[in-house]
């Protein structure tokens, strides 16, 4: 019997050229010259309601892409990065237009795999604090 | 656990089951308490079993042979026989690959010295002596993955372990090199002189050229300090491979009642 499920349809809706770029532009604003989004929140609402995307889910997506981008000017964490560019995505930032953002992608994280063992489910211990990369097949469910 | 981690572990047990056979859990009574309370008694086709690390008697520390409960579910099982961490998913049929080979593990891993130590630096039980045919310069292997199909080796790899393990309490600074040398290290060396080929599901634990397996090793550490992360990790893995299980009963349950109140998975 074939069940109905959400994840079966897909839910991605069409986003003009124009809507992009705006979203784009808040973006560069805040990761570049940590600009505020605040003023600009109800023209984006606007615009979302005229393309009917829905714009709480959006704003989430926005949300959570600049609490990763500062999680990540933190850390330097190369997985974060990549998730960063994942989430980027969501917002409708497509990958040329997240490069130009020139979020310095590091080299953090290519250690895991000299040391392989060190990084696997163990009780803790001090000598795999810095290696908390190390997934593996993250390409396979979007991670670049 | 957190959301994550759960969500692996039942993707990990529905995509093998869809892809691969059947599948049983070996957990403690804590483990089986965390099963009950999550809902995820049926993930298991095959059942869960606690009686194998509850009842068992061998005097080995669990604090330095923190995965030893799994060669004792190896040790109750009969080869050919797969052994799968929690927190891998096999996303398609490997069974081709398994056909025609003795042993696979996840991945070679590198002869790092600070992690695979040097035979005189391992702490040993008293009267222990290594024996003179192990070769040390074989590569150890990732086991997050096993498959044996040898029931001899499969006696042997875990004799030879227990040897090791048994009565071995003396503590190293850390709590990796022991472990990683009995599991990981042991492996290898026994195919080594059993002369059986020891092959791998992927070349590189990092190579694109992987289409089989996603295994959230080190990063469960990332996963359980950054929300964020664990997040998109959820809805990106749902995402992917809910489209796989769209019709699994138990999938779409534990989907309801799991994930119902959390709409930014989704």
């Amino acid at each position: 019997m074939q069940v109905e499920s959400v994840f079966t349809k897909n839910n991605t809706p069409q986003v003009s050229i124009e809507l992009r770029r705006f979203i784009f532009i808040l973006a560069e604003d805040f990761i570049c010259y940590s600009g505020s989004i605040e003023k600009r929140k109800k023209r984006l609402k606007v615009r979302c309601e005229r393309e009917m995307v829905d714009y709480n889910t959006l704003e989430y997506n926005l949300t959570l892409l600049f609490e990763l981008f500062e999680d990540y000017r933190k850390s330097n964490d190369q997985v974060l990065y990549r998730f960063l560019k994942l989430q980027a995505g969501f917002c409708y930032i497509d990958e040329p237009d997240f490069l130009t953002l020139q979020i310095s992608s590091s080299k953090q994280g290519i250690d895991v795999r000299s040391s392989s063992a060190i990084s696997r489910n163990k009780p803790t211990d001090p000598t795999s604090s810095n290696l908390q990369g190390g997934i593996v097949g993250g390409h396979l469910f979007g991670l670049d | 656990m957190n959301d994550a981690e759960i969500l692996t572990m039942v993707l990990s047990a529905l995509m093998w089951q869809k892809y691969n056979g059947s599948i049983k859990l070996y957990t403690d009574n804590r483990g089986y308490e965390f099963i009950i309370e999550h809902g995820l008694l049926s993930l298991w086709d095959k059942g869960i079993d606690t009686e194998v690390l509850e009842n068992n008697t061998y005097p080995i520390d669990p604090e330095i042979f923190w995965a030893a409960g799994k060669l004792m579910a190896l040790e109750t099982q009969t080869a050919p026989c797969v052994m799968l961490d929690t927190d891998l998913i096999v996303v398609r049929s490997i069974h081709e690959q398994l056909e025609q080979t003795d042993i696979i593990a996840l991945h070679a891993e590198i002869l790092e010295p600070d992690v695979y130590l040097h035979p005189s630096l391992l702490k040993q039980p008293l009267d222990f002596k290594f024996p003179d045919y192990y070769n040390w310069t074989v590569s150890p292997s990732n086991t997050a993955f096993l498959y044996i199909r040898d029931e001899s080796f499969r006696e042997f790899y875990l004799n030879e372990s227990k040897q090791f393990m048994f009565n071995n309490y003396e503590k190293p600074k850390e709590l990796v090199t022991q472990m990683v040398f009995a599991e990981q290290r042991m492996l290898s060396i026994c195919a080594d002189h059993m002369g059986l080929p020891l092959t791998y599901l992927i070349s590189d634990p990092f190579t694109l050229s992987n289409m089989d397996v996603i295994h959230l090793w080190g990063f469960k550490s990332l996963l359980r300090e950054n929300k964020n992360i664990q997040n998109l990790y959820v809805k990106q893995l749902l995402n992917t491979l809910g489209k796989e299980l769209s019709t699994n009963a138990f999938f779409l349950h534990f989907m309801e009642s799991y994930f119902q109140n959390q709409p930014n998975y989704l």
